[in-house]
């Protein structure tokens, strides 16, 4: 019975988290790896899923939770930042889906590759998941007004990177 | 623009998943989830005995604690303070000296044992013979009713050696200080509960024993010993923190029970500790590395059994190694 359900709720939001992943790590295999990762954990952890949140919300912020861990090991210090801008341009891992939607569309994926991460987070929540300023200020944990700061400057600085690509 | 970013956008979010690699992904995730409930219950076997192992350790180290000789082989239970310093073959070899603000409760175990209590306190500096002489000049007196509130009461274990018979002897004083008047003192025999006073020049004099510091002051240890353990741990944790990796944002307490009872220990081991300290002046060994012992033994048991993947449980293994390391330096006498 549990497992059923289970796959139920794979069915119904493993998209959804595989694309937020998928955005916060530029690499197919490894989102893959990651939404596998954040199920899994959700099985181990349903008993004490309080019913807070949604059932989303909560998938959702264990994916968070993996994505910053996996960045957390790949840097070697904890003075060296976050996201290092030569690790994701690796134009093999783009999905053949956005090559066919043409160049816009890669300058678009490729400049969300650039951003610091907190300011890739806020878009991918905002703008490709059209998640409500409430909603994304409950997921990231902080207060609406630096969600719609964030918004401002995480777009200020994708147009600003998008210009400097088209100009290249 | 704008608009146009947002039309890219809804396009970015229609990208779908491969749906190959997703069934792919959704039969390796009920594979793992059938490993995992093999292996669970070996863990749940195998998770409170490692709990189990580390209690029986520090019993263990309590129990050798407790168990260590003793230097002090008592002379004759039966002598008060004057009979046992009388004779010329008899020397009082030191004093261990801490503050009290209690005239019933006196530390009688060995000096080592008591944190507060400053060890070998040599009051004349090297001139042996001079205490004993001035002790000598108490006058027996009866039972006083004092009111501590205007005096400074000292507790002086005086440790001496009988020369001929090569037995040595602990005396049990309390010394009370009168702050108004500085040419009289008294002192109350622990053992025999016999009082007795002291007056004039002598009592000046001894005013030096109340100078002693409640508290060793070793710099040495400090900066040698403790402060690179402090520093090592510190770095070892910041490691841990990095590789495993611990999350800064991992909430400290597990659930709410752990929360009230970790903060209980907390608090009840600082009321306990400060008003030892306070008022008796001195507090036992087995209390001071008990009460953490006991913290770190629970919050080990609720990370590694409640959220073990958050893998905080590994900093309380450093947390440990570093309180272990300082039970080894302050017996070793650091």
């Amino acid at each position: 019975m549990r497992y059923k359900l289970f796959e139920q709720l794979y069915e119904q939001h493993s998209d959804t988290i595989y694309q937020y992943i998928f955005f916060l790590v530029n690499n197919k295999e490894l989102a893959e790896d990651l939404t596998q990762e954040v199920f899994f954990r959700a099985y181990k952890r349903l008993d004490t899923f309080a019913g807070q949140s949604t059932l989303y919300t909560w998938l959702r912020k264990i994916a968070r939770n993996l994505v910053y861990d996996h960045y957390r090991r790949k840097r070697m210090i904890q003075f060296v930042p976050f996201v290092s801008n030569d690790v994701w341009q690796d134009d093999q891992l783009l999905p053949n889906e956005i090559f066919e939607k043409g160049e816009e569309l890669i300058t678009l994926y490729k400049a969300i590759t650039h951003l610091k991460l907190a300011y890739r987070e806020v878009l991918i929540l905002r703008k490709i998941e059209g998640l409500s300023i409430k909603e994304t200020a409950m997921v990231l944990g902080c207060t609406e007004a630096k969600v719609k700061n964030n918004t401002t400057r995480a777009i200020q600085s994708l147009k600003k990177i998008m210009k400097e690509k088209e100009d290249e | 623009m704008k608009k146009e970013l947002d039309a890219l956008f809804h396009e970015l979010s229609l990208i779908k998943r491969d749906s190959k690699q997703k069934k792919e992904s959704l039969q390796l995730l009920l594979n793992r989830i059938e490993e995992d409930k093999n292996s669970l219950r070996r863990t749940k076997l195998w998770r409170p005995m490692i709990t189990v192992v580390m209690f029986g350790f520090v019993c263990c180290l309590f129990f050798l604690i407790s168990q260590s000789p003793t230097t002090t082989v008592q002379l004759s239970r039966g002598e008060d303070m004057i009979s046992s310093l009388q004779g010329n073959h008899r020397y009082i070899q030191t004093i261990n000296v801490s503050s009290s603000h209690s005239l019933n409760y006196f530390p009688r175990d060995d000096a080592n044992f008591y944190f507060g209590m400053e060890k070998k306190v040599d009051p004349f500096q090297g001139v042996n013979t001079e205490l004993k002489d001035l002790l000598l000049t108490a006058k027996p007196i009866q039972k006083q009713n004092i009111q501590p509130l205007f005096t400074i009461i000292r507790d002086v274990q005086v440790n001496y050696t009988d020369h001929k018979s090569h037995l040595k002897g602990t005396l049990f004083l309390k010394i009370i200080f009168i702050d108004t008047n500085k040419k009289l003192l008294y002192i109350k025999d622990m053992k025999n509960d016999k009082w007795y006073k002291i007056e004039g020049a002598a009592t000046e004099k001894l005013q030096t024993i109340k100078a002693a510091s409640s508290f060793p002051n070793s710099l040495f240890g400090l900066l040698n010993f403790y402060a690179p353990i402090f520093l090592i741990s510190f770095l070892v944790g910041l490691i841990i923190k990095d590789k495993f990796p611990i999350i800064k944002r991992t909430p400290k307490y597990v659930d709410k029970k752990h929360q009230w009872i970790d903060r209980s220990i907390v608090g009840g081991g600082i009321v306990i500790l400060t008003g030892s300290i306070y008022y008796l002046g001195v507090i036992h060994v087995l209390f001071v590395f008990l009460i953490p012992i006991i913290i770190l033994i629970y919050r080990f048991y609720r990370e590694f059994n409640f959220r073990a993947e958050n893998k905080r449980q590994y900093l309380i293994i450093n947390e440990f190694i570093v309180f272990v390391l300082f039970m080894i330096g302050y017996f070793m006498g650091v």
